[in-house]
């Protein structure tokens, strides 16, 4: 299929107005008051060019009640303690003792209510913003974000997924926007292992070679619908461009002592990683932790589970604020979803859309912050609760990207870069 | 629904199978095992015990109260109990002393005839973070408690001071231990405890499936017995899944039997195959590899040895209903009866022989994935009810009811 | 029969225009007959031309159909004489001639062997009976080109020993024989229908795919497990009594629901009850025979399920197999056959299911039928003046571009650069055409000293420094490369960068491309003119003669390099290898 869409990127949006502002003045209408607003749109648009955005995904959805939003003298509350917080009176799961300590950083919203209690639909229509059914695929946040801040100049690819399992290129993510907007993940952390030339391959040879492999590619293309084609090709850009930067990847360069800051399981691994890739100017980074699903044995595993994000977690945020990088980057750490209140024949905790919590940090969001509230037994929201749109909608926002203005074009259709009936929580923003 | 779940009758006249005066089955009959009263309580409950006397039953668990029925008059009671859950519950085998443990490393102590009477003493801290198994020596000196901190530690009933410990405590968080074999201490937090019918040893098992044996008098360590089968850690999990949950010795000491959770497929729902390893206390290997022939995916939480040699067995399954199982371990792995009921946290048998006690799931319509928006109104926690299996056969016409006093 | 009808009277006008009509008239008695015998590859064509809205493709060059035709059903491409020699052909009959002469050749069945491999173990591995034991099953199934719903009876009835059943690795090839993954990849392959949500609870978005329809199959296999028989040492997938319907529950509703043994749409199977002690055809001994139940729902589902009368069978059997060589499925995707996602062609659909089972599932009928149609011949390019953004893959208007799989990958880079003549073919150097007749171990003994010789694990981490030496391990190479991960079902073209990586930086890849004997690059050293090298590079890599601009390329580019002239070979076979044209079957 070919794809025209006019690109609703934050650069095109602000070439156009520059030449606005160009012709403007050529014009001679001297109006200095239209001139100082381009100005300052031109501002906020130049804001966002540095932007990043560190997307922790825990898949399968953590226990709002042994985290964020704890109960324990409700008929709902698990068996853990509520500790302080550095924000005088508010409190979390003694489960996470470090995210405590550093609560006057972050925003937690403690009012989500999502619709979908399912994961079959639920991890892609969360990540996708839960658009409305357009008879389009929506692309996954990271996509968006990469289609919307524009590709850094740095090289870099512009969306790395750090996974357990394995890796690859994870063009799929990329929905409607096509390929080349998709995810490169690092299985493990690793980048891949061919990222090696050679030695008896010069720059030179290997450019040459890659140059005839372009030039069939483009007779190829001729009179083809060119997705495939465009993805194998993505495919080999990706992998030039990495093959510049491998020392990036190479975790034996990682300091001991952060390493024991983050701890070395698996999450806090990737989160150093994370950190790495971010300080390195990588726009969009997700890492993604599996096997939160505690449907069985709930709080032996959240005992188990909780702690490894909230060492690493804590870690990053500390990192990110001792290097003033939280002006930039955005922190996010959620689930699909929150767990019942109920507790079932297993001891577990099942899905529950219907009030959870996440936690947000940096660019754009307000520090020390507790956005919403649930009922006393935890069970649903007390007051206004947020849905999927609502996240999406306050994490553009607080990117610098006007979503209630910018669109997507796929194939001359408009599309809205988050749902058109949802706002940004403007009490989560800075 | 096929299996037990009449709804619970009448308080005053659940238990009279239980009174003293009750009817009495003279033959114990295992394999006509079923299904006899219930008592529901609006909380889930963790554990129920029958007193050494059989004239009460205690049960606690999520509502932190600890309930207490006198059999022969009926009559219910609570004790204040823990500021959490109730993780653990025993009676001392001599004297009139209940000890519960809590989520949060608290022991208390009560003289449970007395109604709403404080505890004899609390021990706070006991185990670092969770308190997860009780146990008191035959001679009712010692309380044994075992958690977190892998330290199987004796505390004197009477006063609860400190009187040993067994291994060293862990001071690693739980989720970054690690297993190694043959080490002189547990590598993870203690699940179950049981003492050895000669009174002098008893077995810990823990979270990595490890059961130590110790020697009482001296503390010594004097082996390990392998019941890794009952963990799992697959390459791509993020915690450790199973461990030992339940203990059962026969009468003679001759069996020990380990309860729990064997092939995990993963650490989120946690689903397996339920497993009961059996060994020969004197070899300590072990002999029999038990197992249910109905599915079932949670752990086997509470073993008991009938007087028969027979071997009873309850768990979990997700949402859905599972069995007391009842094997002879000698003769094949598989029940030779089961009795269909919801999920069961705990096992226990009346000092009489006849009957087995255990708190089962009851749900209450409210479980399952949101969302509830449209239920917010109805919304409740789950339930337990205290049900109680008889071990004999049916009688059809019941005996009419003992005369009730004026 | 209505079409039928109106076709007839249509022949019976042109007919009767012309003079002799009454002799005619006799002739034409028989066209009913005639008329519903009218070839499959016809019919797809019209149902195809019927719903194109647009122009269609013209027919693909003569090269482009013969590669695909060749890694459809062979998994390879055609070596540079084969090629040639068909492209001289002037024989008109020349593309059927092919595909019988393919069909018929002994590497179709391994084809087959791979690509139904891939659909039913979603390479996860692993398991008591050794791959190489499947494959071998699998190929012979092909080879004798076994009817499609008699060979998956033989996969769920899985009589004998599990643990060296070959059939067994599909159903029962692990430690406990899972009935849920079991009643999962039934549903899903089967029967069409991705029941993962339906465990749980009704599918949320989908009416058919409802809890019970999971249960009801589920029911089928609740009674099999797999039971010791220690006095004959076997472990068998044995079954128990059944005694009762199944019972579920839904995660959103709390009442309980019971079923017995149901397929989707089909009636549920009466649960017979016998008196106590009289359940058993064969009692089960201690220790011994886990005995056989008199009332057994497996064989029961084996049958049902692999039926004439199971629509959803047949129907899902036709639609993989067009997918196969279709690169879309008329249901697609083709685990989501429901009413909300109709077939794009539903009465092609019915009328292949219709005329696969009148030829009782001949595989190897159905895929010639539909190698014949114009619709698989036609070109992957668009047609002159079509709007690219309107071909959508579903019209068929020009051929889906399809993925080549990993192990067409391998096979054809080795063709391609000539490694297969020279590479070994196995660890043991032993013909492969030898070991099927061979003894068990001598697999098995190729297989360890495989794993010994060549670790793709430790190779692909950097442990392991020394590169594959024979062709299995060049194989498992590229298929740990190229292939999925394990349970992920390969129906998308999922270029990946380590692809690149693979085919840029790996040292065996780039060795190929070194002259040595008679390979790529050694013969086209030998050549003195760009044109010919050109041809011999085009022919031999891409199937296909070069265009006059990309014998100019070949000539600049060999000018341009004339102090390396064999890197320079070597560069431009490279530049094809890793071309998109030669990563897809086009």
């Amino acid at each position: 299929m070919k794809r025209w869409y006019e690109c609703g990127s934050a650069e095109h949006a602000l070439s156009r107005r520059q030449m606005l502002g160009t012709l403007a003045g050529t014009a001679a209408v001297g109006a200095c008051g239209l001139s100082s607003l381009m100005q300052q749109t031109v501002a906020a648009e130049m804001k966002k060019q540095n932007r990043q955005v560190i997307f922790i995904w825990l898949d399968g959805g953590m226990s709002q009640f042994e985290s964020w939003d704890p109960k324990p003298d409700s008929e709902f509350g698990g068996p853990f303690r509520s500790i302080p917080t550095s924000v005088p009176g508010v409190h979390i799961s003694e489960l996470m003792p470090h995210s405590a300590k550093l609560m006057h950083h972050l925003t937690v919203v403690r009012s989500m209510c999502t619709k979908d209690p399912n994961h079959s639909t639920g991890v892609a229509r969360i990540q996708r913003g839960d658009p409305a059914n357009r008879g389009v695929n929506y692309p996954y946040l990271g996509a968006a974000v990469t289609k919307l801040l524009g590709t850094p100049a740095n090289g870099l690819p512009p969306y790395i997924w750090i996974k357990p399992g394995s890796g690859g290129f994870i063009y799929q993510e990329a929905g409607f926007l096509g390929a080349k907007y998709g995810a490169l993940a690092l299985g493990e952390g690793k980048p891949p292992i061919h990222i090696q030339r050679p030695d008896t391959i010069s720059d030179a040879d290997d450019a040459a070679r890659n140059e005839l492999r372009r030039l069939a590619n483009a007779r190829f293309r001729l009179d083809r619908r060119e997705s495939e084609v465009d993805a194998y090709e993505q495919s080999y850009d990706m992998a030039m461009q990495l093959m510049k930067r491998k020392e990036l990847f190479d975790n034996s360069r990682l300091p001991a002592k952060d390493i024991a800051r983050y701890g070395t399981h698996p999450l806090g691994r990737h989160l150093l990683q994370a950190r790495v890739l971010l300080e390195a100017g990588v726009q969009f980074i997700k890492v993604t932790s599996y096997h939160w699903d505690t449907h069985g044995d709930n709080f032996n595993m959240s005992q188990q589970l909780v702690p490894q994000v909230d060492q690493p977690f804590a870690a990053l945020i500390q990192d990110l604020a001792d290097r003033s990088m939280l002006d930039n980057v955005l922190v996010v750490l959620m689930s699909e979803f929150g767990r019942t209140p109920t507790i079932n024949s297993r001891l577990g905790r099942d899905h529950w859309p219907d009030a959870w919590s996440l936690a947000l940090a940096g660019a754009g969001i307000r520090r020390g912050n507790i956005v919403g509230q649930t009922t006393k037994n935890g069970a649903f929201v007390d007051g206004e609760g947020y849905d999927v749109g609502h996240l999406f909608h306050t994490i553009f926002s607080a990117l610098g990207i006007n979503s209630k203005k910018i669109e997507y074009k796929n194939n001359g259709q408009p599309l809205p870069i988050a749902r058109d009936d949802c706002e940004p929580i403007k009490l989560a923003l800075a | 629904m096929p299996t037990l779940l009449a709804a619970a009758k009448d308080p005053t006249d659940v238990l009279d199978d239980l009174k003293p005066a009750g009817p009495k089955a003279t033959v114990l009959d295992p394999a006509k095992a079923h299904l006899g009263k219930t008592i529901k309580n609006e909380r889930q409950l963790i554990r129920a015990r029958f007193s050494p006397d059989g004239l009460h039953l205690a049960a606690a668990g999520l509502d932190k109260i600890i309930h207490v029925w006198e059999l022969e008059t009926e009559k219910k009671h609570t004790l204040p109990g823990h500021v959490t859950w109730v993780s653990a519950l025993v009676f001392n085998p001599k004297g009139k002393q209940l000890f519960t443990a809590d989520f949060q490393g608290n022991i208390r102590a009560w003289d449970y005839v007395k109604p709403d009477s404080q505890p004899l003493f609390t021990i706070t801290g006991a185990d670092r973070q969770i308190t997860r198994a009780l146990a008191v020596s035959n001679d009712g000196a010692l309380l044994l408690s075992g958690g977190d901190d892998g330290v199987v530690r004796a505390w004197s009933t009477k006063d609860g001071k400190p009187a040993k410990e067994f291994g060293t405590a862990l001071t690693t968080p739980v989720w970054q231990r690690v297993f190694k074999a043959g080490e002189a201490g547990h590598c993870g937090g203690i699940y179950a405890l049981a003492v050895h019918p000669d009174g002098k040893s008893f077995v810990s098992g823990d979270q990595f499936g490890v059961a130590k044996h110790w020697e009482i008098a001296s503390g010594k360590l004097v082996r390990d017995l392998d019941a890794r089968l009952l963990y799992t850690r697959k390459e791509d999990f993020i915690a450790d899944v199973g461990g030992v949950r339940c203990f059962a010795f026969d009468a003679k000491g001759e069996r020990l039997a380990a309860g729990g959770l064997s092939k995990a497929e993963s650490n989120a729902f946690c689903p397996g195959t339920p497993a009961v390893l059996v060994f020969d206390w004197t070899t300590g290997k072990a002999l029999t590899e038990l197992k249910l022939t109905v599915k079932s995916d949670g752990p086997i939480n509470g073993l008991r040895y009938l007087s028969d040699g027979t071997l009873a067995g309850f768990g979990e399954h997700q949402s859905a209903a599972t069995v007391c199982a009842f094997w002879k371990p000698a003769d094949k792995p598989e029940p030779f009866h089961t009795v269909s009921a919801q999920s069961a946290t705990d096992l226990d048998l009346h000092p009489d022989g006849q009957r087995l006690v255990s708190p089962l799931f009851v749900a209450n319509g409210s479980g399952g994935n949101g969302a509830r928006e449209k239920f917010k109104d109805k919304y409740v926690q789950n339930a337990s009810q205290i049900a109680l299996i008889n071990l004999f056969a049916k009688v059809d016409t019941k005996p009419a009811k003992p005369v009730k006093k004026a | 029969m209505r079409r039928n009808g109106v076709r007839q009277l249509a022949i019976l006008q042109t007919v009767s225009t012309r003079s002799s009509f009454l002799p005619r008239l006799a002739a034409l008695l028989l066209l009913p007959l005639t008329c519903a015998a009218a070839s499959l590859s016809s019919e797809i064509d019209r149902h195809i031309a019927q719903k194109a809205g647009g122009t269609l493709a013209p027919l693909a060059s003569d090269g482009e159909f013969l590669r695909r035709a060749w890694l459809d059903f062979t998994g390879s491409i055609p070596t540079p004489a084969e090629t040639r020699a068909f492209l001289a052909d002037k024989n008109p009959q020349k593309r059927a001639q092919l595909i019988d002469r393919l069909l018929a050749s002994p590497q179709f069945p391994q084809r087959m062997e791979d690509a139904i491999t891939v659909m039913l173990l979603e390479r996860r591995g692993g398991g008591k009976v050794p791959e190489a034991k499947w494959r071998e099953w699998l190929r012979a199934q092909f080879a004798a080109n076994r009817p499609w719903n008699a060979l998956v009876h033989d996969l769920i009835l899985l009589e004998g020993d599990p643990k060296v059943t070959p059939a067994a690795k599909f159903l029962a090839d692990a430690e406990k024989f899972d009935q849920e993954k079991a009643t999962h990849d039934i549903a899903r392959l089967f029967l069409g229908m991705n029941l993962q949500c339906a465990q749980c609870h009704d599918h949320p978005t989908v009416d058919d795919f409802t809890q019970g329809s999971f249960y009801g199959i589920y029911a089928f296999l609740a009674q099999s497990s797999l039971k010791e028989d220690k006095v004959a040492k076997v472990t068998l997938l044995a079954e128990g009594v059944a005694t009762n319907r199944v019972e579920f529950k839904s995660v959103f509703r709390k009442t309980n629901e019971v079923t017995g043994p149901r397929l989707p749409g089909g009636k549920e199977i009466p649960v017979p009850t016998f008196p106590k002690g009289e359940e058993y055809e064969v009692m089960p001994a201690k220790n011994g025979n886990p005995g056989v139940p008199k009332f057994r729902s497996r064989p029961l589902l084996a049958k049902e399920l692999a039926s004439e009368a199971n629509e959803r069978f047949a129907h899902t059997s036709v639609n993989r197999f067009w997918f196969q060589l279709m690169g879309r499925g008329l249901v697609h995707p083709l685990d989501m056959m429901h009413k909300e996602n109709p077939p794009s062609h539903p009465e092609l659909l019915n009328q292949l299911a219709r005329e696969f089972i009148a030829h009782k599932f001949d595989v190897k009928w159905l895929l010639r039928e539909i190698a014949l149609s114009e619709t698989y011949q036609r070109a992957s390019r668009a047609p002159k003046g079509a709007d690219l953004a309107q071909l959508k893959p579903e019209t068929y208007r020009v051929a889906n571009l399809k993925s080549l799989s990993a192990e067409q990958v391998a096979r054809a880079t080795m063709l391609a650069t000539g490694a297969a003549d020279w590479l070994p073919k196995t660890p043991s150097e032993t013909p492969a055409a030898a070991a099927p007749a061979a003894a068990d171990d001598t697999e098995e003994d190729g297989a360890t000293k495989s794993a010994k010789g060549f670790n793709v694990k430790a190779y692909l981490n950097g442990k392991l420094k020394q590169p594959p030496g024979n062709v299995v391990d060049a194989l498992a190479l590229f298929v740990a490369t190229f292939a999925n991960p394990p349970g992920e079902p390969e129906v998308e073209f999922a270029p990946s960068m380590s692809h690149a990586l693979f085919l840029m930086n790996e040292r065996l890849v780039l060795d190929w491309l070194k002259p040595r004997d008679n390979n790529l690059t050694a013969r086209l050293a030998k050549l003195k003119t760009p044109a010919a090298i050109a041809d011999e590079l085009y022919i031999t890599v891409l199937t296909r003669p070069p265009e006059p601009a990309e014998i100019a390329e070949v000539e600049s580019y060999l000018a341009k390099n004339t102090s390396r002239p064999e890197t320079a070979l070597g560069e431009l076979a490279w530049a094809l290898l890793a071309s998109a044209e030669f990563r897809m079957i086009h």
